[in-house]
């Protein structure tokens, strides 16, 4: 990467290239000065880190640190006074970094941030502080748009977690034809020790074995076998419609599919 | 070069010339001199218009007076995750109204993120003679009458394709509109329509058209019809299931098998709402000859996924959810050499925390495995610079790169750094990426790389990166061939838009939202560049009534022709409200 490349003295002779109406000059002016002040900005920077091309991305570099890379605060190149037709203007730092609440009135975003470990070691990278969402413990959760999901795909997974079809309509619920009525119920499942929980279908099995039997292939079959590999040792627990948490086994087949609501596989303590 | 046209005869150049498809080229065509631009615009018979309102139907009509096959695209792309309001526009009426007088001829119509009435399909149906095909994406604003008035009235249609559109669905009878005589349909895809279709009218036209190559059911399709619907057309390459539950009956099962094994064409299987696992071997017959399979519809989990695609060798494009997990995505690497395209969706994007195994090993391993990988969309929870690094030197081939990381400003997960580096070793190593997007803790170093290596690139898309207006002048002084940016919660600036203003006229569309660009810029902007039409999208009222300095909630800024738009509701604003609208 060369300085050159990166300053693009090109661009500026095209910026000359436009017809030079009067009305344009002091435009065109503002721009030279603008990007004067970003090319200064930018020469500073290679000054600083000059990445070398010959060895590419090496990660034993400490190449991105996460600090600024101007060795300043980035706000003071937001802060510069813009002054396009010699109108005087708030600065920057007034119209966007007055207070918390100057946040909350011009973002257009809502974005649960519940203020944990992780916020806490990101917020010396300085990069909560520049940007202009602010931080909200309302909605539940989710950003506008993001993640980029399709309006279309989100109604359909939407549909997938209403335990069921989601919707009254559809085919099977009315079929008179044989008196099938197939509704997948999904259930969470959860293993202690194990992060990462499964979503299950109980209407795919017929008793508590083949359930049992399923969950412990799932489970094992994830990297996470540190969790003792004798079935003997651990046990289905599941919640019923009143919150409840119940060993799975007790109640019929069929009540225990109408009233569970999420599961966990805990292991037993062997000294009880 | 005049003289040497001169040389030809005008039919001869004209013979030439229709041997060339690309839009790029045609341009370049029209550019030589004063008798190609001529003889090029007569012969022209395919246009793609990127923006609706980037020329006026007008203006297209004068040009290509012989056009045959139209595409426009409408909305901007984040319109796709609801960054833009209802009633923003992208109407098509104008234009087939405008086309209805002057194209009688016209065959094709392809539209993107429109809004399409039912007055429009009627008008479509009614005054193109000889209408072979439409396909709507990502339209809306339409019902099942005007898919009727299509199916009654167009007598050669060959394609009615409807992906991912928001149709009204007032009955399931349109389809019992295509007359008995009708025979002429290649391709059907109404995956996205919610309500019943008629199996008995969707049995007869199957019967009834011999051509039929792609059909893509919908959910409510019953599973127990869909071994008569295959057996009625074993000619099918491209087919999508309709829901895939039942109880397990052997009897419906062998008829399954029967029906896929006597599709001897089928490359191509999507759709299987609602998949019973154990109705999922009905279609290991086909497998062997599976080159695209999109089961992102599908909740299936890992062990059946991987049973699955360990038999799909030709595999080239597969999309499907995270239950795929990564031990799916190893036999995916170790199977699938013909891979190309992958595309990987959450199953629970909302959820705290991952509810299955997927993380950027899995990417890894595909990158690894499958040489010819050069499209890719992953949505996972954790990344790693070494991953991204490793991803792009395995495979440089890559044209499209787009990670979501789902949580904004991820760092890498193993050093708790920003991923500038890996994701530019992305735009490094991959010297033709054409689409990128970004996502995760990401500095104005990583734009640094993109403006230096990205040469190439067409379309990018960030959200929540960056530290300032560097970053943004980066991407805007150095991607040469930049056609669509897209930003959304970043926090560039005036600085960067004006100082790159010039860019902005070689490009379609910029998009930003939650940025920090004011008002005082967007009006400076539209002043000094009449041929771009820079649009404030904010609900809280009129932008002018605040100070100047304040930043603007959404700014759409494109090239047009066409001037500004006069079909704006009340929450988008044009800058030059004193000028007189340019007409044609």
């Amino acid at each position: 990467m060369q300085a050159s490349t990166l300053t693009r003295p090109i661009q500026s002779i095209r910026c000359l290239q436009w017809p030079l109406a009067a009305e344009k000059i002091s435009f065109i002016a503002l721009i030279f000065e603008l990007r004067g002040k970003i090319l200064m900005e930018l020469q500073l920077e290679l000054a600083l880190s000059v990445p070398d091309p010959t060895r590419g991305f090496d990660l034993n570099t400490n190449a991105c640190d996460g600090k600024d890379v101007f060795g300043l605060d980035p706000r003071s190149c937001l802060c510069v006074e813009s002054t396009s037709h010699g109108r005087h203007k708030r600065s920057f730092e007034n119209a966007f970094f007055k207070s918390k609440d100057s946040f909350k009135e011009v973002s257009l975003l809502l974005w649960n941030g519940h203020p944990n470990k992780e916020d806490d070691d990101r917020k010396d990278t300085n990069q909560r502080s520049l940007c202009p969402i602010h931080i909200n413990g309302g909605e539940e959760n989710e950003v506008v748009g993001w993640p980029p999901i399709k309006s279309w795909r989100k109604k359909h997974l939407h549909g997938l977690q209403q335990d069921g079809l989601g919707s009254d309509n559809y085919w099977m619920e009315e079929d008179e034809d044989d008196g099938i009525v197939f509704n997948p119920k999904y259930v969470k499942v959860k293993m202690e020790g194990v992060p990462i929980a499964r979503k299950i279908d109980v209407g795919l099995y017929n008793s508590y074995q083949t359930l049992k039997t399923a969950l412990i292939n799932m489970f094992s079959n994830s990297c996470y076998q540190k969790c003792g590999n004798s079935n003997a040792s651990l046990t289905l627990t599941y919640q019923d419609k009143e919150g409840d948490w119940l060993l799975a086994g007790d109640l019929p087949w069929q009540t225990f599919l109408e009233s569970v609501q999420c599961m966990k596989i805990i292991r037993r303590q062997s000294s009880n | 070069m005049l003289r040497m046209a001169s040389t030809f005869p005008e039919d001869v150049l004209e013979h030439v010339f229709s041997f060339i498809q690309c839009h790029k080229d045609r341009n370049s065509i029209s550019m030589v001199c004063k008798s190609w631009y001529e003889i090029e615009r007569w012969c022209r018979k395919r246009v793609f218009v990127g923006n609706c309102y980037a020329v006026s139907p007008q203006i297209v009509i004068r040009r290509f007076p012989e056009v045959r096959s139209v595409e426009l695209k409408g909305k901007p792309h984040f319109a796709d995750f609801s960054l833009v309001p209802d009633g923003w526009g992208g109407y098509v009426y104008p234009w087939i109204l405008a086309m209805a007088s002057a194209y009688p001829l016209l065959e094709e119509i392809r539209l993107k993120r429109m809004v399409v009435t039912d007055e429009s399909l009627e008008l479509i149906s009614k005054s193109f003679k000889n209408f072979k095909v439409l396909v709507l994406m990502t339209c809306e604003g339409f019902s099942t009458d005007g898919l009727a008035a299509i199916a009654a009235n167009c007598r050669n249609l060959k394609v009615l394709d409807l992906r991912e559109s928001d149709v009204e669905d007032l009955n399931g009878h349109w389809l019992s509109h295509f007359p008995d005589t009708y025979t002429s349909l290649v391709s059907l895809n109404i995956a996205c329509l919610g309500s019943e279709v008629s199996v008995s009218a969707l049995e007869r036209l199957v019967d009834r058209c011999l051509n039929l190559r792609t059909l893509r059911l919908n959910r409510p399709v019953p599973l127990d019809k869909h071994a008569n619907i295959l057996r009625r057309a074993p000619q099918l390459v491209e087919f999508g299931a309709g829901c895939y539950t039942a109880d397990l009956r052997s009897e419906v099962f062998s008829s399954l098998t029967g029906a896929f094994s006597s599709c001897t064409e089928l490359k191509s299987l999507s759709g299987f709402w609602d998949v019973v696992p154990a109705y999922l071997p009905s279609v290991y017959p086909t497998c062997s000859r599976l080159t695209s399979l999109n089961l992102s519809y599908a909740t299936i989990q890992c062990d059946d996924l991987t049973r699955l695609i360990s038999q799909c060798h030709n595999l080239q494009k597969l999309w499907v959810l995270d239950y795929i997990e990564d031990s799916g995505l190893e036999a995916l690497a170790d199977t699938c050499k013909d891979l190309r395209e992958l595309r990987v969706f959450p199953s629970e994007p909302y959820g705290p925390e991952p509810n299955v195994s997927l993380t950027e090993k899995g990417l890894v391993s595909v990158s690894e495995g499958c040489p010819k990988l050069q499209s890719v969309l992953y949505f996972c929870r954790q990344m790693t610079n070494a991953a991204l690094v490793t991803i792009a030197r395995n495979r440089p081939n890559m044209t499209r790169f787009r990670l979501c990381i789902m949580e904004p400003r991820t760092p890498d997960y193993l050093t708790n750094q920003p991923l500038d580096v890996g994701f530019g070793a992305i735009v490094e190593y991959c010297k033709d990426l054409q689409r990128f997007s970004l996502s995760g803790l990401l500095t104005d170093r990583c734009f640094e790389y993109i403006g230096t290596y990205g040469k190439k690139l067409e379309m990018l898309s960030v959200a929540f990166a960056g530290n300032s207006d560097l970053g943004l002048h980066h991407v805007l002084s150095g991607c040469d061939s930049l056609r669509k940016l897209e930003i959304r919660d970043c926090p560039f600036g005036d600085k960067a838009l004006l100082a790159n203003a010039t860019k902005l006229e070689t490009m379609r569309s910029l998009w930003m939202s939650s940025c920090s660009v004011s008002f005082g810029a967007c009006k400076l902007l539209a002043q000094k560049f009449p041929q771009l039409n820079v649009e404030v999208i904010d609900e809280r009222g009129p932008p002018n009534t605040r100070p100047e300095s304040c930043p603007v909630e959404r700014l759409y800024i494109y090239r047009s022709v066409a001037g500004r738009r006069l079909d704006m509701p009340g929450f988008v604003w044009t800058m030059d409200e004193d000028a007189p609208p340019r007409l044609t």
